[in-house]
């Protein structure tokens, strides 16, 4: 009998009755299975890691690039508003619409590391007075927005695009 | 044989990595945060076209002060958009590329008599 240090044994005795409940020859050791039998057997979800890149910054050509986009809103904004008048009940679509016509878009600019947020604002224009303002708490050399207005007899249409390096 | 009564204190037997506290974007906390100021800022004003800027500005960066206190390690962007009540309609849409564990966002609307307040604060992990 080869001598064995008796932690040793101890664990295989452990992993031996696990491997019993779990079928002939199954060696999974599953720390997460509930106490009560009749649950489905719960696999524990490997967390992934990923290795770091030691990228601080954009690299060029890949920071947010201010005119690209504002063309870009001017081009959509454009094109969706043309002849549109304010409908109560289509404005809502319209916005969220907008807004995820444009995401889709900027997306397409295809910059690496880079979040987004879009706001679309619709609002009758009936000579009411709006204000529409942002603050960012972001890093002022990667981070930047663009903001957009159209307007036609009915309406006033504003776009905001954010975009923020995520390192 | 030194009996530590501090928190600070423990013995070197293993080092446990520290743990990374759960970063999640805490909505609840930021709407009390922003109705908190909003209220503060705006209470029963009537609207004003020469106050409107002032009243944005002030609630902006109320807001941007309180979530830098919360020492979270995000990135935030905070819109606010002050309409005067004529019966207009206003819609706001956003839609955002982010990672949806760690990121997110709250709208909060207000009013009174006067005007509608709608604040949206957007929280980007970095």
């Amino acid at each position: 009998f080869p001598s064995v240090p008796l932690g040793c044994v101890r664990e295989r005795m452990a992993m031996a009755t696990t491997s019993a409940a779990g079928g002939p020859g199954a060696r999974v050791v599953d720390r997460f299975a509930s106490a009560n039998p009749e649950d489905p057997p719960t696999t524990p979800t490997p967390v992934i890691k990923y290795e770091n890149t030691y990228i601080t910054e954009p690299e060029n050509g890949e920071k947010f690039q201010r005119s690209r986009v504002r063309a870009l809103l001017v081009e959509v904004l454009q094109e969706k508003m043309k002849k549109k008048n304010y409908d109560a009940e289509k404005a809502p679509d319209l916005a969220k619409d907008l807004s995820s016509l444009i995401t889709t878009r900027v997306k397409a600019l295809a910059w690496p590391r880079y979040k987004f947020v879009v706001q679309v604002t619709v609002t009758e224009r009936t000579g009411q007075g709006v204000e529409i303002a942002s603050r960012c708490l972001w890093d002022v050399q990667r981070d930047n927005y663009v903001a957009e207005t159209f307007q036609n007899s009915t309406m006033i249409v504003m776009a905001t695009v954010f975009g923020c390096y995520y390192d | 044989s030194s009996s530590c009564s501090s928190v600070f204190c423990r013995d070197d037997r293993m080092e446990e990595p520290v743990a990374q506290e759960d970063v999640t974007f805490n909505a609840d906390e930021v709407n009390g945060i922003v109705k908190e100021i909003v209220e503060m800022t705006l209470g029963t004003a009537s609207y004003a076209h020469n106050k409107v800027s002032q009243w944005s500005s002030e609630i902006l960066e109320a807001i941007i002060k309180r979530l830098t206190a919360t020492q979270k390690p995000y990135k935030y962007v905070v819109t606010c958009s002050i309409m005067q009540k004529t019966g207009a309609g206003l819609h706001t849409a956003s839609s955002s590329y982010w990672d949806n564990t760690t990121d997110g966002s709250t709208v909060v609307r207000w009013e009174n008599k006067f005007l509608y307040c709608i604040t949206a604060v957007y929280g980007l992990a970095t």
